[in-house]
């Protein structure tokens, strides 16, 4: 298989993980949309920290004024699980070039953790699996900061809709079964959405 | 402003944890470890399933038959096993979660 191949092959194996990404990069973006961040600064968090639970837990700990240490040290906690990750496919990158290690560390999900781990425990090292870890991680990337951008500039601009409502509503029925990392979370729906709840 | 400096601490955080030993691609572990590191992936979402399931509002166990994360885990599990597909897994899962809620008057 040549290197394109690869890397369709890794998009075509994310599709059934955008299935349960992209309902909570909904979520994510519209409560977050309208808390007490800018749409860039919301957006801005899906594209630089881009980790669906620590993100849930910190706009709920935003919401109720918490501080910059207690934000930052939950971040580490929530997300230590990744030193795991990064250990588990550290045998994978050896001999690989500096950026694409940066490259593919960043973008190092829960997702595409388990999707890649199961293609190396499946297939062995090949030469260029690489590129299907590629293809896995830029589409679980760029699904998760689109539907966090869509929601966000659609809650923003037709406010009257109350899709916050329906939103906190989902965020409070969100299944075990949909998205594995956001469940550790799931019990703390931020102050402003249970405020605009409808009951 | 204030807000930017905690987005980029807690992506400087989150990206330190993920590079942390792709930082070292040279590094052998030694056989111990990576017996061990072999049941990461099984621990870990494990960890993070179960306590969904049985303790959904995170605190009180709910070993009853209206607990619906319970009974869609359990589902999900069945057609994972069944299946063997992971879209057949998180579709069903999602299908079975919102019809059960939507059947015992949840929603």
């Amino acid at each position: 298989m040549s290197r394109n191949q690869f890397f369709v092959r890794g998009l075509r194996d994310s599709v059934p993980m955008l299935v349960g990404i992209a309902p909570f990069g909904i979520i994510f973006g519209t409560l977050a949309g309208v808390g007490g961040l800018t749409l860039w600064q919301a957006v801005g968090m899906s594209m630089f920290v881009y980790a669906g639970s620590a993100q849930f837990i910190v706009i709920s700990l935003m919401s109720a004024g918490a501080g910059a240490l207690v934000i930052l040290l939950t971040t580490f906690i929530v997300n230590l699980r990744h030193v795991l990750y990064s250990a588990t496919l550290q045998p994978q990158v050896q001999g690989m070039p500096q950026r694409w290690r940066l490259l593919l560390a960043f973008w190092l999900t829960d997702e595409t953790f388990a999707i890649v781990q199961r293609h190396y425990l499946v297939h062995g090292r090949t030469p260029l699996a690489h590129w299907y870890w590629l293809g896995v991680a830029s589409s679980l990337y760029a699904c998760w900061v689109s539907s966090s951008l869509v929601a966000c500039c659609l809650v923003r601009r037709f406010p009257t809709w109350r899709v916050g409502d329906l939103s906190s509503r989902c965020w409070q029925l969100s299944s075990v079964s949909s998205c594995p990392c956001c469940a550790t979370s799931r019990r703390s729906p931020p102050r402003w959405s249970r405020a605009r709840l409808p009951c | 402003m204030t807000y930017w400096w905690l987005i980029l601490g807690m992506a400087a955080i989150t990206f330190l944890m993920r590079y942390s030993l792709f930082a070292w691609p040279n590094l052998r572990f030694p056989p111990v470890v990576r017996q061990g590191l072999h049941y990461v992936p099984t621990a870990v979402l494990t960890a993070i399933v179960v306590p969904g399931m049985l303790l959904p509002d995170g605190a009180h166990w709910r070993l009853s038959l209206d607990n619906v994360y319970l009974l869609a885990g359990v589902m999900s599990i069945g057609i994972a096993a069944i299946s063997r597909s992971l879209l057949a897994t998180i579709g069903g899962g999602l299908l079975v979660f919102f019809l059960l809620r939507w059947a015992m008057g949840q929603m």
